[in-house]
């Protein structure tokens, strides 16, 4: 009996060493240690003919061979995952295949202009808030200082949908309304898309995006304007770019002023970005027209402020160099992918 | 406006070029968009051609012999254009000149460089000593008849051409703002750079310029509002007179045309003094008298180009005894139009109400250069100054003036506007000194009277200059914008709702974390739109915005979904990119308020219903995904694979009512509506005509839509050449939280959960969601959650019916569940379908 155990598990010993995958060392578990039928079992069947005396000790030694038989398949399962590990190891990946890209979705670079915006005004403390796209004149036009008939109107050519109800021409109309319905002071920003009867060519749209400045309180100035757009046009372009205000003219602030940056191509010596100008116009700007404040309810002897309006398009054809303003809204999948 | 710098030149004494001129305009308000530079090529001479005689070997030459001051050349000329005792531009030997342009390339003349050397030559035998030139050999600008540029009689022999032409100048492009009238002049502009320049400044002063005989025209105002002064005088004696060579390259430069002296004056003195000036045929005035009045029923008028005009009643007209003889203000009439041979011509110097002209002008599509300055309410004392530097250059050529008639208002004093100091600086944030207000004030010819309250006396000319804030503004302007420093401001803290903004920065972000790309497209849409939906064969929205003055076809009204163009687009990338297109776009939709009663103007969450027009934020999106492979066969897995957690045990058939790409963009939605606070949502199906009708729904809250999805409708993926698995959706965002909630915790379950899946049958008609919608709220103990993840129909259950799988979480709060427990939840759960649905158990696990 002690031969059948010794041998058993001198065999099992050797076999173990020759397993050559977890499949084998499963077969050869079970034939050996298996519940029904394993030789483990099969010699120790015969326990009960020994004599009583004999019993404890070949017990012992049954032990002694289970656990050696046990001791060999563990042997044999770290043999296995080791060369596994091993083989693993060996193996060699090429890093140099093209990356397979990532379904991510994006958002339009107009967005994306304008969320850089947004978090310059919010850095400032300003409030964002939207309108409405259709307008009335009074809006648009009176409350603006644009009175019926007054030539300002030929620069903003304008859509109409009904009688005194139009598609507004600039994002403006906000001014009044937002005055009349917080009291001052305010300072808010006011994106959103803007329609002008214009013919559509590589730098005019008849629909384009536009944000406004409004900030309205006591003791507020031009010099504050001048620093607050400054201010932008570095954050936007870069801390290098100065910037220009030249007169102009508008209905709805004065002293106005048309807003340059220098241009970022050839740090202001001219080139065919700036059109050999050296700057950059970026919009309109000025102190709020008295009128207009007092269409918004507030009273222009307390208080001034200032509004200017950029296009969101045009800041984004120069930080991103976008030559052709049609390209935001024809979608190619070229130009979206480009900006995602 | 195009300002010839040689005529700035007339009013101030500076040296400054034109570079400097223009820097100093756009400093100041008048930006200059543009400079055309003038060459003036050297040694070109005024030559008065003595005698012309036939080449004796060259029928098409001739022989000139030309005085050139002290010297008399023989010149060789193919001209057919000049006569004996013309005055013409001589290229003498060494001149270097322009070649010839092409026809219509003028206008590169300019930029081109002077190339063609005049030399000593010999043609045909004879000996030639120069050249006569053409306005293009001297890169002259404006339009000339062909052939030699014919010079005014009194241009002095032999000297330098360009000095005999009181030109050589670059010429300004200036933006003229549209409260500047006084600058749509060359004194306007003058007195601008004058005053940036800091040097003298001296307009003509034309003396009274009457004559002793009556004018046989009266003036009459009928409607003083068409006309507030019209001014009127005759000169006798014009014909024949010929324009001075500087008055017609000045017009040249300044884009008009040279026609004959009388027109030429007109033009002239409008374009320097910004008057317009309108001259009649003294001999085609019938009546005695001109009227400004309002045209009548059934009127109509021929005008100077030559189109009859139907008047509207109520046009503002010039008439005579007999009738519109004009356009008020805007154009005249054929009939009394002057000419070359005009003897005897009426000068209406008037002044108009500007909306009147305006409003005429726009109407009839005329802009005339006379409409664009009368439009903007031109002061009452300009009339009179036209008038007289009319008759200076009338008289100067001998014409013969009568007494002046003067019908209307008169000017009234000098307006005269308060301007406090303080207040200067207080709206520039700057340190002006009074004296320097003052004297910026004075060099733009206002008066300023007192110390700190000021009193300032404006110039006539100058009636955009109403208030106060208008001189800040001119004191800003003449002192310089950059001497004004930058300041910082805080906001002040506000209460101001952003929510709208920020619902949009929210949502747009949770789509492209999805995939999808936004794209923006524009919002004016028109016939190809309809026409690409129509193709279809479904309709395209009916209540539409339309533009009362569209630009074209192709956008003539405002769009009333976002979906047509998220599908043309989509089909671009679908053609381009295949499988895989995710596109969204926000943006407002508008319908006709009478088409949408029921909408609520709430401006608040966005919605705009008012003006006839309702307007609202949309957020829509579609995506085209693969076709799903074919069903059906072994091993496929159907589409309930890998949707259901791992659940196992499912088939599907693809006649089934399980399409995982609508669960999948249903999924998308919910779980965006969830981060927005939604959480209690229910899907019901809903119809919509360009979705499958099989395959679209909503998904809402307890009190409203928030969503609508679905497959698009086949017959649209079709028109569009996109594949039957294209999905779209839209919220309705006025319905959904503008800002995310803050989430409260939960505490974490301290017991494991156990996981059962059942299989029932049920009748093929009855929907997923009445099965676990009954299950949830029937408060079956332990159980956590329920999920339908799979359906199956087939053989195996029968016809009529379908296998809904389901998978439940079972848990005990207190305890781990035992298993008999987690079968008495099943058990319960089973046997309340079977008694609600008649449901009968298929398989559990």
């Amino acid at each position: 009996m002690d031969d059948k155990l010794a041998a058993l598990a001198a065999e099992v010993e050797a076999r173990a060493q020759q397993v050559r995958d977890e499949r084998e060392l499963d077969e050869l578990r079970t034939s050996v240690l298996g519940r029904k039928g394993g030789r483990l079992s099969q010699v120790l069947a015969g326990l009960g003919k020994l004599p009583k005396e004999e019993r404890a000790e070949f017990g012992r030694r049954a032990n002694e061979a289970k656990a050696r038989i046990e001791a060999s398949l563990e042997h044999a399962r770290r043999r296995l995952a080791d060369a596994a590990v091993e083989q693993s190891l060996a193996r060699r990946y090429d890093v140099t295949f093209d990356a397979l890209p990532p379904h991510r979705g994006s958002l339009h670079i107009l967005r994306q202009t304008l969320e850089d915006v947004a978090s310059f005004f919010r850095s400032r403390g300003f409030a964002i808030v939207m309108g409405p796209e259709v307008e009335t004149e009074y809006y648009n036009f009176e409350a603006m200082n644009i009175p019926a008939d007054h030539p300002a109107r030929d620069a903003m050519d304008t859509f109409y949908v009904g009688p005194r109800t139009l598609l507004r021409t600039h994002t403006s109309p906000m001014q009044v309304r937002s005055m009349l319905a917080y009291p001052p002071p305010i300072a808010i920003l006011v994106p959103g898309k803007v329609y002008r009867r214009d013919a559509l060519d590589a730098r005019h749209a008849f629909v384009f995006h536009q944000f406004e400045g409004l900030q309205v309180d006591r003791g507020v100035t031009f010099a504050h304007l001048k620093g607050f757009v400054t201010d932008l046009c570095r954050a936007l372009y870069g801390e290098d770019r100065r910037t220009r205000f030249r007169p102009s003219y508008f209905q709805f602030t004065e002293p106005s002023a048309e807003v340059d940056v220098s241009c970022a191509v050839c740090e202001g010596r001219g080139c065919r970005t700036c059109g050999g100008a050296g700057w950059l116009e970026m919009g309109g700007a000025g102190m709020v027209h008295p009128h207009v404040l007092r269409a918004g309810g507030y009273d222009p002897e307390t208080y001034t402020g200032w509004a200017f309006g950029l296009g969101i398009e045009r800041i984004a054809m120069v930080r991103n160099g976008i030559d052709d303003i049609r390209l935001f809204t024809e979608n190619d999948p070229a130009f979206v992918e480009q900006f995602a | 406006m195009r300002l010839p710098v040689s005529w700035l030149r007339d009013f101030v004494a500076t040296d400054a070029t034109a570079e400097t001129i223009a820097d100093v305009l756009t400093q100041r308000g008048l930006a200059v968009d543009a400079i055309h530079p003038q060459p003036t090529p050297e040694r070109i001479v005024v030559g008065k051609v003595e005698s012309l005689a036939r080449h004796p070997q060259a029928d098409r030459l001739l022989v000139a012999a030309v005085d050139v001051g002290g010297e008399r050349l023989q010149i060789v000329t193919g001209a057919t254009n000049v006569a004996e005792g013309n005055k013409v531009p001589i290229a003498l030997p060494g001149a270097v000149v322009f070649e010839r342009a092409a026809s219509g390339a003028r206008d590169g003349a300019a930029a081109r460089r002077p190339t063609r050397q005049i030399a000593p030559t010999v043609l045909r035998g004879v000996e030639s000593r120069g050249m006569m030139c053409s306005p293009d050999e001297l890169a002259l600008p404006g339009d000339y008849d062909d052939g030699i540029f014919i010079m005014d009689d009194e241009a002095p022999v032999g000297a330098p051409f360009w000095q005999a032409a009181r030109f050589g100048d670059a010429v300004l492009e200036v933006d003229v703002p549209s409260n500047r009238a006084d600058c749509l002049s060359v004194i306007g502009v003058a007195r601008e750079v004058a005053a940036g320049l800091q040097a003298p400044f001296s307009p003509p002063t034309p003396g009274p310029g009457t004559g002793d005989r009556p004018c046989p025209v009266r003036v009459e105002i009928e409607d003083p509002d068409i006309c507030r002064r019209l001014l009127g005088q005759c000169f006798f004696g014009l014909a024949g007179r010929r324009s001075p060579t500087w008055m017609v390259l000045r017009l040249a430069a300044a884009g008009m045309r040279s026609l004959n002296f009388a027109v030429d004056v007109s033009n002239f003195v409008q374009l320097e003094t910004g008057q317009p000036l309108h001259f009649y045929d003294l001999a085609a005035l019938r009546g005695g008298a001109i009227v400004a009045r309002a045209a009548r029923e059934g009127e109509t008028v021929v005008t100077l180009d030559g189109v009859e005009r139907r008047l509207d009643p109520g046009t503002p007209v010039i008439a005579d005894g007999a009738g519109p003889v004009g356009l008020a203000g805007i154009m005249g009439g054929a009939a009394s139009g002057v000419t070359a041979t005009t003897r005897d011509i009426f000068v209406e110097s008037p002044n108009f109400v500007g909306p009147r002209i305006r409003r005429a002008s726009l109407a009839l599509g005329l802009r005339t250069e006379g409409a664009l300055r009368h439009e903007k309410d031109l002061p009452l004392e300009l009339p009179e100054v036209g008038r007289r530097r009319a008759a200076q250059l009338l008289m100067a050529a001998g014409a013969v003036p009568s007494q002046v008639v003067d019908a209307g208002e008169r000017p009234g004093p000098q307006r005269r506007v308060q301007l406090r100091a303080r207040r200067v600086n207080a709206v520039l944030g700057t340190s002006y000194a009074v004296t320097q207000m003052k004297d910026t004030l004075r060099a733009l010819a206002f008066e300023p009277a007192g110390e700190d309250d000021l009193e300032v006396g404006v110039p006539y000319w100058r009636r955009d200059v109403r208030e106060e804030v208008d001189l800040i503004e001119e004191i800003a302007r003449g002192i310089g914008y950059d001497t004004i420093p930058e300041a910082r401001i805080v906001a002040q803290p506000q209460r101001i709702d952003e929510s709208l903004y920020d619902q949009e920065s929210i949502l747009v972000r949770a789509f492209a974390a999805l995939g999808y790309h936004e794209i923006v497209s524009l919002p004016l849409q028109g016939s190809k739109t309809v026409a690409a939906w129509e193709r279809s064969g479904l309709p395209f929205w009916p209540s539409r915005v339309e533009i009362v003055n569209p630009l074209s076809e192709d956008h003539r009204f405002l769009r009333p979904s976002l979906l047509p163009a998220l599908l043309a687009t989509a089909a671009t990338w679908y053609g381009r990119r295949g499988d895989g297109v995710r596109l969204f776009e926000v943006g407002h939709i508008f319908r006709r308020l009478d088409d949408a009663p029921q909408v609520e103007h709430r401006p608040e969450a966005g919605v705009f219903a008012d003006n006839g027009v309702v307007e609202w934020p949309s957020l829509a999106g579609m995506c085209v995904v693969e076709e799903e492979p074919q069903n059906g066969a072994p091993g496929a897995g159907g589409a309930g694979d890998g949707t259901a957690d791992g659940a196992a045990g499912a088939n599907t058939r693809s006649d089934g009512s399980f399409d995982r790409r609508l669960l999948e963009l249903k999924g998308e939605l919910e779980s965006v509506l969830h981060d927005m606070g939604l959480t209690e949502l229910s899907a019901q199906p809903r119809e919509r005509t360009y979705f499958h009708p099989g395959a679209s729904g909503n998904i809402k809250t307890a009190s409203a839509t928030v969503a609508k999805f679905g497959r698009l409708h086949p017959r649209l993926a079709r028109a569009f050449e996109l594949p039957e698995t294209t999905y779209a959706f839209s919220l309705l965002l006025e319905n959904i939280p503008r800002h995310k909630p803050v989430k409260r915790f939960v505490p974490l379950p301290r017991f494991p959960a156990t996981r059962r899946d059942i299989a029932v049958v049920v009748d093929e008609s009855l929907p997923a969601g009445s099965l676990t919608d009954t299950i949830r709220h029937a408060g079956i103990p332990h159980l956590e959650s329920v999920r339908a993840f799979d359906e199956y129909r087939g053989p195996q259950v029968g016809s009529g019916k379908k296998s809904i799988a389901l998978t439940m979480v079972l848990r005990r709060a207190d305890g781990t569940l035992t298993d008999e427990e987690a079968n008495a939840t099943v058990r319960a759960v089973v046997t309340l379908l079977q008694e609600r649905f008649a449901a009968a158990l298929r398989e559990a696990t």
